[in-house]
């Protein structure tokens, strides 16, 4: 899989960076928030990132997933600060510190490696534009928009029942094809994935 | 444990009670623990958002980071460059050569300076700025920890390396510095003082717009350095704990003994203590402390001086017993008090 913005990117143009980071400065922000828990924070990593990816633009591979080698990238940011954190600080609450110390066991489980390989981003990507419009439309609201059933059946004009079979849908199909892909190792956290979306 | 309250958890929309259940349940077993770790990055990887960002982000990123583009306007001042580079090295050759020829070896304040300052080194500094009305504790990459008081800015590498341990203060802040008999730290400021310390406690005061700067030992011992000025030679002075010294703005000292130290960091313990203080300093801290602007109106009332200890008392109690123990009336108007006589 060649991508040409990174083979852009690695030979030094600057429009192509700026659309890597247009297209990609929110993703690296929410990541590193959802870890560190410090809005600052998170964007001062967010900014170390897209630095150290002008920098290092020669070593990009072409053949590998940008939006994969800048979230390991921050990823491991993040794990130093944290890290760092644990170490030096002796200060805040216990309850602080074991979020701290939970978040710093999360980064560092190997789920989050498998997690944020080039195969799984693809393919959740991949997968979730095979859904028909409608229903893609549906499952991004209420994911990512956050929007309920109803506010998602005023917006798409159909009846609640409608939006519940169309999640059901996104549902069943994202389960399958990411299952498909990890057939063992993965099968339980696929149902977890599978649990997330039906609460959410 | 229930999967809706690990989301809500996740989410961060738990309760404290309801955070330190869920830990609880983590810490007690291993495939717990395993089984949430999963969960949380599943979660947080499945609802990346995909919005794209502004494009003044960029250039504002860009502008600040990025130096491509502009190395046509960088030749326009080509010669310049050459001509500071030169003069530099003619400088460097100086010094050298004075170093070299003072027979005693002695380093004079100006060359216990740092070799580069902050800024030439290739490591990220970071910078945290107290606003007014906000006080803020700062832990150092050596663990030294920092409290600064309103309108302090601290300014600091990501990781300390090299002989010194830097970092710049313009405000006022109260260091416990992790001691390291290795690596001294250098605390400059915005005023012709810089402090070098091994471990110590001791408090800075330098204020932008204060006239004086001072800094007050509570234990261990420092080393103030004054550079050499046009208005005076440079001079390295040491304290001894809970001595203090006051830096006017033609740089001459004064040297205080058993200073007050519990009034002077009254405040980190968030408390405003005046003695026999004028009122124009009371207002100065006042402004700081809560952001407020004085205004004043009769120009008589600056011969006031107010005696008194506040505790997280708002702006109006304050300005109430100011009024009650002075001739000073006010008139609150948004962020602003306008200051009469009664």
């Amino acid at each position: 899989m060649f991508d040409q913005r990174a083979a852009d990117l690695k030979n030094g143009s600057m429009k192509a960076f700026e659309e890597v980071y247009l297209k990609l400065l929110k993703m690296v922000v929410y990541f590193a928030y959802q870890y560190l828990s410090d809005m600052s924070q998170a964007r001062s990593v967010a900014h170390d990132v897209f630095l150290s990816l002008w920098e290092n633009r020669a070593s990009i591979d072409v053949e590998g997933n940008l939006q994969s080698y800048i979230l390991t990238t921050t990823k491991n940011k993040c794990i130093n600060i944290l890290k760092h954190h644990l170490l030096e600080t002796k200060f805040g609450s216990i309850t602080e510190r074991a979020m701290k110390n939970v978040n710093y066991n999360a980064l560092t489980d190997s789920s989050a490696d498998l997690l944020l390989t080039n195969e799984f981003m693809e393919k959740f990507r991949i997968s979730l534009d095979k859904l028909p419009e409608k229903t893609k439309e549906a499952f991004l609201l209420s994911r990512f928009k956050r929007l309920s059933y109803e506010e998602i059946s005023v917006r798409q004009s159909v009846s609640v029942k409608n939006i519940e079979y169309r999640m059901m849908q996104a549902l069943k199909h994202l389960r399958r094809d990411l299952i498909d892909f990890f057939p063992v190792v993965l099968g339980l956290m696929v149902t977890n994935l599978y649990s997330i979306f039906k609460i959410i | 444990m229930r999967k809706q309250q690990l989301i809500k958890f996740i989410e961060g929309k738990a309760s404290l009670s309801e955070q330190k259940q869920v830990l609880n349940w983590i810490e007690k077993d291993e495939a717990n623990s395993k089984y949430f770790l999963g969960l949380k990055n599943l979660w947080v990887i499945s609802s990346l958002p995909y919005e794209e960002s502004q494009r003044d982000e960029f250039i504002h990123f860009s502008s600040e980071n990025l130096n491509t583009g502009k190395n046509k306007k960088r030749k326009d001042f080509s010669f310049f460059a050459i001509a500071a580079s030169l003069l530099l090295l003619v400088t460097i050759g100086l010094n050298i050569f004075q170093y070299y020829r003072s027979p005693l070896n002695f380093r004079s304040p100006e060359d216990m300076r740092p070799l580069l300052s902050l800024k030439d080194r290739n490591i990220n500094t970071l910078s945290f700025y107290t606003n007014k009305g906000v006080k803020g504790v700062v832990t150092l990459p050596d663990s030294s920890v920092v409290w600064l008081n309103s309108d302090t800015r601290i300014t600091y590498p990501e990781r300390f390396t090299g002989s010194f341990r830097e970092v710049e203060i313009s405000g006022e802040a109260y260091f416990e510095v992790r001691s390291n008999p290795d690596t001294a730290m250098i605390v400059s400021t915005n005023k012709d003082l810089k402090i070098e310390v091994l471990g110590t406690k001791f408090l800075i005061r330098s204020y932008a717009d204060d006239n004086d700067a001072q800094a007050t030992l509570f234990s261990g011992s420092i080393k103030l350095i004054s550079p050499r000025n046009r208005y005076s030679r440079g001079y390295v002075k040491k304290l001894k704990p809970l001595e203090s010294v006051i830096i006017d703005k033609n740089n001459s000292i004064r040297l205080i003994h058993n200073s007050d130290t519990l009034k002077s960091i009254a405040w980190k313990r968030g408390m405003l203590i005046f003695e026999e203080t004028p009122i124009q300093e009371v207002l100065k801290e006042l402004e700081r402390w809560h952001g407020t602007e004085f205004i004043i109106q009769d120009k008589s009332i600056l011969s006031c001086k107010i005696t008194a200890q506040f505790n997280s008392e708002s702006i109006v109690q304050i300005m109430e017993v100011i009024k009650y123990c002075s001739p000073i009336d006010y008139k609150i108007k948004e962020r602003q008090i306008f200051l009469s006589r009664r």
